[in-house]
C-alpha cells in the first residue's frame, strides 16, 4: 500500500502565522523586555513587533535617535524618555546640557503623529515644545514631566487648551517657570476627560472655582495633587465632589480650623473609601493631620516628605494605616517615630527617609542606626529603603538585612563623607559586605561612610544581580571599580563621585560598557587621555567630559559615557567634550 | 548686640563673583564658595570638626568646611567686640590696606543655576535633588510671599509681620575689615542707595552711577536658606516685606538682615533674610539712627560718637 505522503505544505509557510495573528498575540506582551526578545527571534517577528509596538522606553535619549525610533516603530502611541544624567538632580550637570525633547517631537509629529502619550524625566523641554506638541498630536492625551526644566505655566495654558482628550496632565518637581495659575482656567468648559491631574509642583494660585468645577466635571477623576497654595477650604469641597479619587496630594495643612471645620474635614475625608495614596502635606499641624485619619483604612502609599512631623504625630497616625505598604518622611520623626513605624506597619516594604536639613551639623533632626534597626525589626517585608542618617554601624546594617533578607534597593546616606562605623570607627566596608551577602535580589545599592575597596571586592563577588550602583567618596584604589566590572554583569548603571578611581579602572570595564545604559565618573583620577583611549577601542560608546573651569587641561572633571547608535551628538554645548572613535 | 567681625579671605581662584562668607551665627547654612576654591585663612583653623567632618576625612581637593573654621566659639574673642571707634569715618586708611588685600574684580559671569549650593564646601552632597530642598524652601517662604503681594497692591497690612517697628537693623560686616557697623535697612528704598551707603561706611571709591552693574562689587545677599543671590534681582519691596517674617521670633526690635556684598557682609538676627535699606542723609544720620535702636549702652555711646 502506497503511503500517500501527506500534503506537503512548504516549510516556511508551516510555520508562519499571518502577520495579523502573530501581531494580536504580540499586544498581549506589555513588558519591553518581553517585547525587545520576541524581536529578536525572527525577522518575521521584528516585523511583527515592530508595527506593533505601541509603547516605547528609552532610558537614555542620546541611546538612540529619533529618527530611528520611529522608523522601527511607526506605530507608536506611547514613548517614555530620560535624559539627564541622574547627578544633574544634584546640581552636577550644567543647565545647557541637552535632552531637549524637541527634536523628538519634530520627527514624531511627522512620522507617527498618532502619538497619544509622553512621559519625560530630566529633559529640557520649552514652552514652545509644548505648543508644537499641543497643536500637531490630535490624539494626545497623557503628558508626564518630571524632573524637567525650561517650561512655564504658558506651555501649560496651550496644553490645557488644545489637548480636548487630556486624561493626564502630571507635573512633578520640575524647575518650571510659575508665572500664574491662569493654565488651570484654560480647560474648556466641556472638558471632562481628565483622570490624572497633579500640579503640586507650582506655587502660584489657581482659581479654585475653577478648579472644584473641572474636578466635578470629570467623573472619572482618580488621581488628584493639588499645590500648596491649595486651602482646606477647597480641599473639603473637592472631596465632597470626587469622592472616588484613589490618589490625593493635599494643599497646605497648616491652617488653622474651627472645630467645626476641622469634624467636616474629617467627615469629607471619610467619604473617600478608596484612597490608596496620599501626599501633600507641606507644614501639617498635629491636629489637622488627624482629619485625614478616617481615609487612611486602604492606604498604601504615604508620603509625609515635605512635612517635619514629630515623632508622636507619626506614631498617633500610623494605626489608622494598618495596610501601608510604602512610607516616606523627613528624618524630624526621629528614631522614636521609626520605631512607631516599626510597631505598626507589619504590611511596609518601602520606606524613605529624607534630612528636614541636610546641611543641619547641630543634629537636632536626625535619626540613627537604632531607627532603621526598629523599622526592619517590625517590618519583614521591607525591600526598598532609602536612608540619610548622620551616624551608622556595621553591626546595625547587618541586623537590619538579617531581619529583612529581601532588599532589591538599599540606599543609604551617612551625610558626612567618609564617616566610619562611630562605635568602632572602623570602615563600614562589613556593613554593605552584610548587605550583598544576604540580599541576593539587590538590584539597586548606593553605598556611603568610609569605604575601602573591600567593599567593592564584596560588591564584585555577592552582588550578581545588581543594576545600579552609586558610590561617593569611597574605595582607595582603582582596584574598587575593578572589583566592580569585572564582578557585576548585570550592572546597567554606575554613578561615581569624588573616589580614587583613575585611568586604569575606566578602562576595566572596557567590555562592559556596551551592555550598560551608562558610566559617570566624576572629580576622579580620570583623565582626559584615557577618555579618549576609551573611546578609541569602543566606538558604540559616546565618551562625554565635561571640563569645568580653571581645571587643568587634561584633567576629565565629570565623565559620562553610554552605549548609542546614534553617534556622538551634535548638540552638546562647549563645556562638553564628545570623543568618540569616529 | 555684639558686633560681629567678618573677615574675608584671600581667594587664589579666579572664577566668579562669589564672596567669602563665613560664620553667620544665626544661620545654620553659614557659608559657602560656588566654586572650588583653596582657601588661605589667616585665622587658625581646625581642620578636625568635632565631628570628624570634611576636612579630615576627604579627600584633600574638597574645600575646607569655612563653617568649621568661623563658627563663633572658633574666633577669637577679641575680634568679637572691637570698637566701632576703630572704624570711625568711613574706615580710613587702614581699611583701604585691608580692602586692598581683598578686592579683585568680579567676574561678571552670573551664577550657573546648576551650581547653586547650600551652605556646605561640596556640590551636590548630601544627594537630595535641589527641586526637593527648593521646593521645602519656596514653601517657607510662602507666607513671605502673600505678604508681598498685598503690600505691591497697596494695602497697608503689616498686620502679618509681628515685629512692630518698621526699623529694620542690619549688623554689617566687611570682608577684611575688622569692624561691623549697623545700618538701618527701613531706611533705603533702593539697591544703589544701599551700595552708596556701603561704599561710604567702609571708604570705598564712589560708583560711577553710569556703569549698570558691570563695576567692581557686587552686591549680594543670603536667604535664610543660606542661598547667595544677586541682589539686584530682587525687587526692593519684595526685600522689605520679606525681611518681615511672621515665622521667625519677632520679640527682638532689632532685626538684623544678611546680605553678601562681594565685600560686605549683613548678618541676620533671627535666622537670616533679605534686607531691605533705604537712604539715608549721611552716615551722622545713619549712626544716629543706629544709636537710637541700640541695646547695649557702651555700643550706644559708640554709635554716638560717631554720629556727632
Amino acid at each position: 500500500m502506497d503511503l500517500t505522503p501527506k500534503q506537503s505544505i512548504p516549510a516556511a509557510e508551516s510555520t508562519r502565522f499571518p502577520d495579523e495573528v502573530l501581531e494580536r498575540v504580540l499586544t498581549l506582551l506589555k513588558s519591553p523586555k518581553d517585547r525587545n526578545a520576541v524581536s529578536l527571534v525572527c525577522k518575521d517577528w521584528y516585523t511583527a513587533d515592530s508595527w506593533s509596538r505601541r509603547h516605547v522606553f528609552i532610558g537614555n535619549c542620546y541611546s538612540v535617535s529619533p529618527e530611528i525610533v520611529a522608523r522601527r516603530f511607526p506605530r507608536i502611541r506611547s514613548v517614555t524618555l530620560k535624559g539627564k544624567p541622574r547627578f544633574s538632580d544634584f546640581n552636577l550637570v550644567p543647565d545647557n546640557w541637552g535632552a531637549d525633547v524637541h527634536s523628538w517631537l519634530l520627527v514624531f509629529a511627522s512620522g507617527s503623529p498618532f502619538l497619544e502619550e509622553l512621559r519625560l524625566k530630566r529633559m529640557r523641554v520649552t514652552d514652545g515644545s509644548l505648543e508644537f506638541l499641543a497643536l500637531n498630536f490630535p490624539n494626545f492625551r497623557a503628558l508626564s514631566l518630571l524632573s524637567c526644566d525650561g517650561f512655564s505655566t504658558s506651555g501649560l495654558a496651550t496644553v490645557a487648551t488644545h489637548c480636548k482628550n487630556l486624561i493626564e496632565l502630571d507635573i512633578q518637581e520640575n524647575g518650571i517657570e510659575d508665572l500664574s495659575g491662569e493654565w488651570l482656567s484654560c480647560f474648556p468648559d466641556n472638558f471632562s476627560t481628565l483622570e490624572v491631574l497633579n500640579f503640586s509642583n507650582l506655587i502660584t494660585d489657581v482659581n479654585t472655582e475653577v478648579l472644584e468645577r473641572l474636578v466635578s466635571r470629570c467623573r472619572s477623576l482618580k488621581v488628584l495633587k493639588l499645590n500648596r497654595s491649595s486651602s482646606l477650604d477647597c480641599l473639603h469641597r473637592l472631596l465632597t465632589s470626587a469622592p472616588q479619587l484613589t490618589e490625593l496630594g493635599v494643599g497646605s495643612f497648616s491652617q488653622e480650623l474651627t472645630p467645626q471645620q476641622h469634624a467636616e474635614l474629617k467627615h469629607a475625608f471619610g467619604f473617600c473609601k478608596n484612597l490608596t495614596v496620599l501626599s501633600g502635606f507641606w507644614d501639617a499641624t498635629a491636629l489637622n493631620l488627624s482629619a485625614v485619619y478616617p481615609a487612611c483604612s486602604g492606604l498604601s502609599f504615604l508620603n509625609l516628605s515635605y512635612t517635619a512631623l514629630q515623632s508622636q504625630e507619626l506614631a498617633s497616625l500610623l494605626p489608622h494605616c494598618p495596610c501601608l505598604r510604602r512610607l516616606w518622611v523627613l528624618d524630624s520623626v526621629g528614631d522614636r517615630g521609626l520605631e512607631a513605624v516599626g510597631a505598626n506597619c507589619p504590611s511596609l516594604e518601602e520606606i524613605r527617609v529624607f534630612p528636614t536639613d541636610p546641611f543641619d551639623e547641630d543634629m537636632l533632626h536626625t535619626v540613627t542606626e537604632s531607627g532603621i534597626v526598629a523599622v526592619s525589626q517590625g517590618c519583614p517585608k521591607l525591600h526598598y529603603i532609602l536612608y540619610f542618617c548622620r551616624q551608622m554601624t556595621n553591626a546595625a546594617v547587618a541586623t537590619v538585612v538579617r531581619n529583612c533578607p529581601d532588599f532589591t534597593h538599599f540606599r543609604l546616606c551617612i551625610m558626612n563623607p567618609g564617616q566610619p562605623d562611630h562605635t568602632t570607627n572602623q570602615p563600614m566596608d562589613e556593613a554593605f559586605g552584610a548587605v550583598v551577602k544576604t540580599c541576593k535580589k539587590l538590584k539597586r545599592l548606593s553605598i556611603s561612610g568610609l569605604l575601602t575597596d573591600l567593599t567593592f571586592k564584596y560588591i564584585g563577588e555577592y552582588a550578581k544581580n545588581l543594576e545600579a550602583l552609586s558610590v561617593a567618596f569611597a574605595g582607595s584604589s582603582d582596584l574598587g571599580m575593578q572589583y566592580v566590572m569585572e564582578g557585576c554583569s548585570k550592572l546597567k548603571k554606575l554613578e561615581i563621585r569624588d573616589c580614587p578611581f583613575g585611568n586604569a579602572a575606566l578602562l576595566s570595564g572596557l567590555e562592559r560598557y556596551e551592555s550598560m545604559r551608562s558610566l559617570w565618573m566624576s572629580a576622579c583620577n580620570v583623565t582626559v587621555d584615557g577618555c579618549k583611549a576609551l573611546a578609541r577601542q569602543m566606538p558604540r560608546l559616546n565618551v562625554e567630559v565635561m571640563k569645568e573651569e580653571g581645571s587643568d587641561d587634561c584633567k576629565a572633571d565629570k565623565v559620562y559615557v553610554y552605549r548609542t547608535v546614534a553617534g556622538p551628538r551634535r548638540d552638546a554645548p562647549p563645556s562638553v567634550l564628545t570623543f568618540s572613535s569616529l | 548686640m555684639e558686633l560681629q567681625l567678618g573677615l574675608a579671605l584671600p581667594t587664589s581662584n579666579n572664577k566668579s563673583s562669589n564672596s567669602f562668607i563665613f560664620g553667620n551665627d544665626n544661620n545654620d547654612m553659614g557659608n559657602y564658595t560656588n566654586d572650588e576654591v583653596i582657601v588661605q585663612s589667616w585665622l587658625p583653623v581646625a581642620n578636625n570638626g568635632s565631628d570628624g567632618t570634611e576636612c579630615s576625612a576627604v579627600n584633600s581637593r574638597k574645600r575646607c568646611r569655612f563653617i568649621e573654621s568661623f563658627e563663633d566659639d572658633h574666633l577669637p574673642t577679641n575680634l568679637k567686640t572691637l570698637p566701632l571707634l576703630q572704624l570711625a569715618g568711613g574706615g580710613g586708611d587702614d581699611n583701604d590696606d585691608n580692602c586692598s588685600v581683598v578686592l579683585n574684580k568680579i567676574e561678571t559671569e552670573d551664577e550657573e543655576e546648576g551650581d547653586e549650593n547650600d551652605g556646605d564646601g561640596i556640590v551636590g552632597w548630601p544627594p537630595i535633588s535641589f527641586r526637593r530642598k527648593k521646593k521645602k524652601k519656596m514653601w517657607n517662604h510662602r507666607d513671605q510671599l502673600m505678604t508681598m503681594m498685598i503690600v505691591d497692591g497697596s494695602s497697608p497690612s503689616s498686620e502679618e509681620c509681628g515685629d512692630g517697628p518698621t526699623s529694620m537693623y542690619v549688623k554689617v560686616t566687611m570682608d577684611g575689615v575688622g569692624i561691623g557697623r549697623k545700618v538701618d535697612l527701613a531706611v533705603h528704598d533702593s539697591f544703589p542707595s544701599l551700595r552708596r551707603q556701603l561704599f561710604a561706611m567702609f571708604g570705598l571709591p564712589e560708583e560711577n552711577p553710569w556703569d549698570g552693574g558691570a563695576g567692581e562689587y557686587q552686591l549680594t545677599y543670603q536667604d535664610s536658606e543660606g542661598d547667595w543671590l544677586l541682589a539686584d534681582d530682587i525687587s526692593w519691596r519684595y526685600q522689605i516685606t520679606r525681611s518681615r517674617d511672621p515665622t521667625y521670633p519677632s520679640a527682638v526690635t532689632l532685626n538684623y538682615i544678611a546680605i553678601a556684598c562681594y565685600l560686605v557682609k549683613f548678618q541676620v538676627g533671627g535666622g537670616g533674610r533679605e534686607l531691605t535699606i533705604t537712604e539715608y542723609g549721611g552716615l551722622q544720620e545713619l549712626y544716629g539712627v543706629c544709636a537710637a535702636i541700640e541695646a547695649d549702652e557702651e555700643q550706644q555711646q559708640q554709635w554716638q560718637q560717631l554720629s556727632g
